[in-house]
């Protein structure tokens, strides 16, 4: 009995070395996580509500995540696709929400301040990138996340974050000039 | 010209392209399309300062707590980083029925001559104690002799709980009794058929017949117990008796201790 006793003991701590651990990695990707969804929900409660379903997905595969660099990857792209997802949702019910309210003509846009309007122009152009591309420039834009590091977390080559890199900013700059051309025109 | 085919070149060197030489000639002569590379470049500028303002949200400072305890609460339900509950309830089931099958599989007996002279099946069931041997033997229905192939020099053994005719010439008549309780399930037949008959020698049928009267009487004890045999004991035993073969006489041959002479027809 003491021998089980003394056994026990092992492996409760075990466990608790590996809660702290995880504990440890949430820390220091929480927002990397935040930051990821809120690029493409743009609303804090929606994306630390991403980011925490994604963590705690992490959870039960932790044992197999414990590197720093496999685990941030991981998350960065649980993240994104949870995000996504919930974006095509949000977009589904807006689009039916916007179809009622222009209905009932209780449009707002002219109540816009300047600023606002060419924030979500900005993002807007950014929403109707390809999805691939849409990743690579939201990541890059991430502060200390240059080309290596944008392709360990999509574990894609460096060479392809480059080229669509370069690809999403001549979309960009395209579809802005026309976007600004047309606001400037109304 | 228009300047709509260069608009493309002009976005891709806006991006970081390099600019080819018809559209380097281009914006040299076209201001309109330096107004717009000069605006694409703005834009862009614009986009990476917007991107960079907004990215730089940090998470709530109760994040990290929520998330322990979130998944604090998904472990307490399920196996700590082992497998799934669903996965291990599937397994337990899985291992049950397996077990279930096995345990209710009946075991199937070759009836023929070869079957009397298998003694590990007989030692399959056998208890390593004189004790329990006693108890697995008294549950085993005994056959008569009938026309199956059995030494002439071997006797069956009586079944405990039955009493014993006694004993003459040192052969032990063969005893009916009867059949052991059958598990649900089985027809007795079944169970009669699939419980090898225990053949053992004479005396030694003797001897457990006595042993089972003092073990219903109680008076068994270690001390009166015979030593445990073994499977390699026993099979010696089962195997050691000899054949016991007629002499052999060959008429008109004659084992003398003279010198061999021609044979004597007749």
């Amino acid at each position: 009995m003491n021998e089980t006793a003394g056994h026990l003991p092992r492996l409760v701590s075990l466990d608790a070395a590996l809660e702290r651990e995880f504990e440890q990695a949430v820390r220091g990707a929480a927002d990397l996580a935040v930051r990821v969804a809120f690029g493409v929900l743009r609303r804090r409660e929606d994306a630390e509500d991403v980011a925490q379903e994604a963590f705690t997905r992490a959870c039960p595969k932790f044992r197999d995540l414990r590197e720093p660099e496999q685990f941030r990857g991981w998350i960065v792209r649980v993240t994104w696709r949870l995000a996504i997802d919930r974006w095509r949702a949000d977009r589904r019910r807006e689009t039916r929400e916007q179809r009622a309210a222009d209905e009932a003509g209780s449009r707002t846009v002219e109540d816009d301040a300047v600023a606002a309007e060419r924030s979500a122009l900005l993002w807007k152009a950014v929403d109707e990138l390809p999805e691939k591309l849409r990743a690579v420039i939201i990541l890059s834009s991430l502060q200390g996340h240059d080309v290596r590091e944008v392709a360990q977390l999509l574990e894609i080559p460096e060479g392809t974050v480059k080229s669509r890199l370069f690809l999403a900013r001549a979309a960009l700059a395209e579809r802005l000039t026309c976007l600004a051309n047309d606001s400037t025109r109304r | 010209m228009s300047c709509e085919r260069f608009h493309a070149a002009l976005a891709a060197h806006a991006a970081g392209g390099d600019l080819d030489a018809a559209t380097a000639r281009h914006l040299g002569d076209c201001a309109a399309c330096r107004a717009l590379l000069e605006a694409q470049h703005g834009v862009l500028a614009e986009l990476d300062a917007e991107l960079g303002r907004t990215l730089s949200i940090a998470a709530s400072p109760d994040f990290v707590a929520r998330i322990a305890q979130a998944t604090s609460e998904t472990r307490s339900h399920s196996p700590r980083w082992g497998f799934p509950a669903p996965l291990l309830a599937g397994l337990g089931v899985a291992a049950v029925v397996l077990l279930a099958v096995w345990v209710r599989q009946p075991v199937v007996q070759d009836q023929g001559p070869a079957a009397a002279f298998r003694p590990f099946d007989k030692l399959r069931g056998v208890p390593s104690t004189v004790e329990g041997r006693l108890k697995a033997e008294a549950t085993q229905p005994v056959e008569r002799s009938t026309a199956r192939a059995t030494p002439p020099s071997t006797a069956r053994v009586a079944s405990a709980g039955v009493a014993s005719t006694p004993v003459a010439s040192g052969r032990v008549p063969p005893v009916r009794v009867p059949p052991a309780r059958v598990a649900s399930g089985f027809s007795r037949k079944a169970v009669a058929q699939s419980d090898p008959p225990v053949i053992v020698e004479a005396s030694r049928a003797l001897a457990l017949q006595r042993l089972r009267e003092l073990n219903a009487q109680g008076r068994l004890d270690g001390k009166a117990l015979p030593p445990a045999v073994t499977p390699e004991t026993a099979l010696a035993e089962l195997t050691v008796a000899p054949l016991a073969v007629a002499d052999i006489s060959i008429p008109d041959v004659e084992i003398v201790n003279r010198p061999p002479t021609a044979p004597q027809r007749q």
